[in-house]
């Protein structure tokens, strides 16, 4: 209770449930609020200005861009959330037990990781799509991997900051178990910099994703996913400049919100910065 | 008097130097050398010594928060090291630990209830309520205000952060409760506060402390026994007012003789040591203290002094000692 009252203070973190509420709202039920089907094409009306039939004008096949947002939208987050979580939930283990047990163990695991570091995105992903072949899950397995090394490497140097301090020490001198000091002592100590990365991460795998998309890798034509529209719409910047601005408005707001989120929950979750804004 | 609690037999550590990325060890950091004494149950064992001298290694490695290399650290008369990870675990419900920054030591993400329960949390099945009540108790005995329990640490002063320490320390009843340096981070009027709640509860819990300070002052009106330590090694042992009257280890002398003495007004006769302390890499053959001694024999330089029992029970590592009766 008294964590929702604090949260509704925090400016941030109401603006960005505004658009993120809606946001879960599009990802759950897109398909049934789009206007028109989002695969049918309408050549005679193609990249037509916004009119009542088509609310934000169409794309160079006439196919409707508002109800290709809508649906759109669904393999952009997909991959970008979970993705990003595979990442962090990865990273965070690797990170917090390669500084916690340091040493040679430690540097193993943080080595290992760097390697992830050594291959360029599209290689990566290339090799993912080519041995398993395209789609939203392999995609999101390709997320995964690319951005642990982000969460390990944060996850590692935070740790090593606090299980010398005197609180760890406490904690191991009363009897608690390994699980107890990592994830009870350690792991909320070292939070807040991976909330940040979290939104952060977020909003680059949406770009990431669009990339991919953008190269045949990630979400196959003709479905579509922001990243691939924003590609696509880019042909057509001097004949239909609304086109580009459609997909790429709704890209910036959600990527702004997720990393006002972040920042909202540093705040929210810090005990030293709860009264304070 | 009592029974031993806490038996320390010939305990070293020793941390290795490393000079580079690539290149093994340089040397060893000769922490603690050889280290042995007793505590009785009910008694305050005081430790000094100048910074630097592995006054908190020793502790650390007495509550086996970094291992020992070698010797014995029984409790109870249980030998701490041949423990299963289980049994200590179950050990550490009776010792506890004070630690020295009071900034430092207390979790900034937790409120005060769940820093003072979290021995119970470990060690005992308690329902919510029954944790609530012990909780309040603990925050009467060390006179903090019942309406503080759900605040953060980043709340309160350092004394106030030190009161919630020992009330965390006090949880589940201990029986031995190392204080690492309590009140070296506080305010002169504050440490005296601290170190008489320390006192009162002592008296009312029968607790067993050990007691470290560079305070000379601090460690005389807490301790009972006090043990001298210089350079990874104890140098003398012996009973509180015996030590400050008579000190026979000549380090003892030239450390009472720098306690200032606003009161008397006369010149006391000061013992100026020379030279610096030496590295404890490559600590001097003999004895630990003969490149500063004032009375430092030929013998001194090769041979070790043992620490050896005279006839009225104090300890003293040193040859000017040796015709005196007692045993090694």
């Amino acid at each position: 209770m008294d964590f929702l009252k604090r949260s509704m203070k925090n400016k941030k973190f109401v603006f960005s449930m505004v658009v993120l509420v809606p946001l879960v709202f599009v990802i759950l039920f897109g398909p049934q609020l789009a206007p028109n089907d989002p695969l049918a094409m309408n050549t005679s009306s193609a990249l037509a200005p916004s009119s009542s039939q088509y609310p934000l004008g169409t794309d160079e096949y006439g196919r409707c861009i508002l109800s290709r947002l809508l649906v759109g939208v669904r393999p952009s987050m997909t991959v970008a959330l979970f993705g990003t979580l595979g990442a962090f939930a990865a990273g965070l283990l690797l990170g917090i037990f390669a500084g916690y047990l340091g040493g040679k163990i430690g540097g193993a695991i943080m080595r290992a990781v760097d390697v992830i570091l050594c291959f360029p995105p599209i290689l990566l992903a290339m090799m993912v799509v080519g041995l398993w072949g395209a789609g939203v899950r392999n995609l999101t397995v390709v997320v995964a991997i690319l951005y642990t090394p982000h969460f390990t490497r944060i996850a590692y140097s935070s740790t090593i900051k606090v299980r010398k301090m005197e609180f760890v020490e406490n904690e191991i001198s009363i009897g608690a178990t390994l699980n107890r000091v990592l994830f009870g002592t350690i792991f909320p100590n070292i939070f807040s910099p991976l909330v940040i990365q979290i939104s952060l991460t977020v909003s680059s795998a949406i770009l990431l994703e669009s990339g991919l998309s953008f190269l045949g890798l990630g979400v196959q034509p003709p479905d579509p996913s922001w990243g691939q529209m924003i590609g696509d719409a880019r042909n057509f910047l001097s004949v239909d400049v609304m086109y580009t601005v459609w997909p790429s408005l709704f890209l910036s707001l959600t990527i702004l919100a997720t990393n006002l989120m972040g920042d909202a929950l540093r705040d929210i979750l810090d005990p030293k910065l709860r009264d304070s804004f | 008097m009592n029974e031993v609690l806490l038996d320390v037999k010939n305990v070293s550590k020793t941390f290795p130097v490393k000079a580079g990325l690539f290149s093994s060890a340089k040397g060893v950091v000769h922490a603690v050398d050889n280290v042995s004494f007793q505590i009785h149950r009910g008694e305050s064992f005081g430790l000094v010594g100048e910074s630097g001298c592995g006054k908190s290694t020793l502790s650390r490695t007495l509550l086996q928060l970094v291992p020992a290399d070698t010797g014995e650290i029984c409790f109870n008369g249980k030998n701490l090291a041949a423990l299963s990870k289980k049994e200590m675990r179950a050990q550490r419900e009776s010792m506890r630990m004070v630690f020295q920054k009071p900034f430092d030591s207390l979790n900034p993400r937790q409120t005060v209830r769940q820093i003072i329960s979290a021995p119970m949390q470990v060690h005992r099945k308690m329902s919510r309520q029954e944790m609530d009540a012990e909780v309040m108790k603990l925050m009467d005995l060390v006179g903090l205000s019942r309406g503080y329990v759900d605040r953060y640490p980043h709340e309160f002063s350092g004394g106030q952060r030190q009161r919630i320490g020992i009330a965390r320390a006090l949880a589940l009843q201990p029986q031995l409760i190392v204080c690492d340096e309590p009140v070296s981070a506080l305010d002169v009027s504050i440490q005296a506060q601290i170190l008489n709640l320390l006192k009162d509860l002592q008296k009312e819990f029968g607790l067993t402390y050990l007691f470290i300070s560079h305070n000379l002052a601090v460690v005389k009106h807490m301790s009972d026994r006090i043990a001298v330590m210089y350079l990874g090694s104890l140098v003398e042992v012996a009973n509180g007012p015996e030590l400050y009257r008579a000190a026979r280890h000549p380090y003892t002398q030239a450390l009472l003789s720098a306690i200032p003495d606003p009161g008397s007004g006369q010149k006391r006769q000061r013992i100026i040591l020379t030279g610096d302390i030496p590295s404890p890499v490559n600590p001097p053959a003999g004895c630990r203290f003969c490149t500063r001694c004032p009375n430092v024999m030929e013998r001194c330089k090769t041979e070790r002094p043992t620490l050896r029992t005279l006839a009225d029970g104090g300890q003293v590592a040193c040859f000017l000692y040796e015709q005196e009766g007692g045993t090694a």
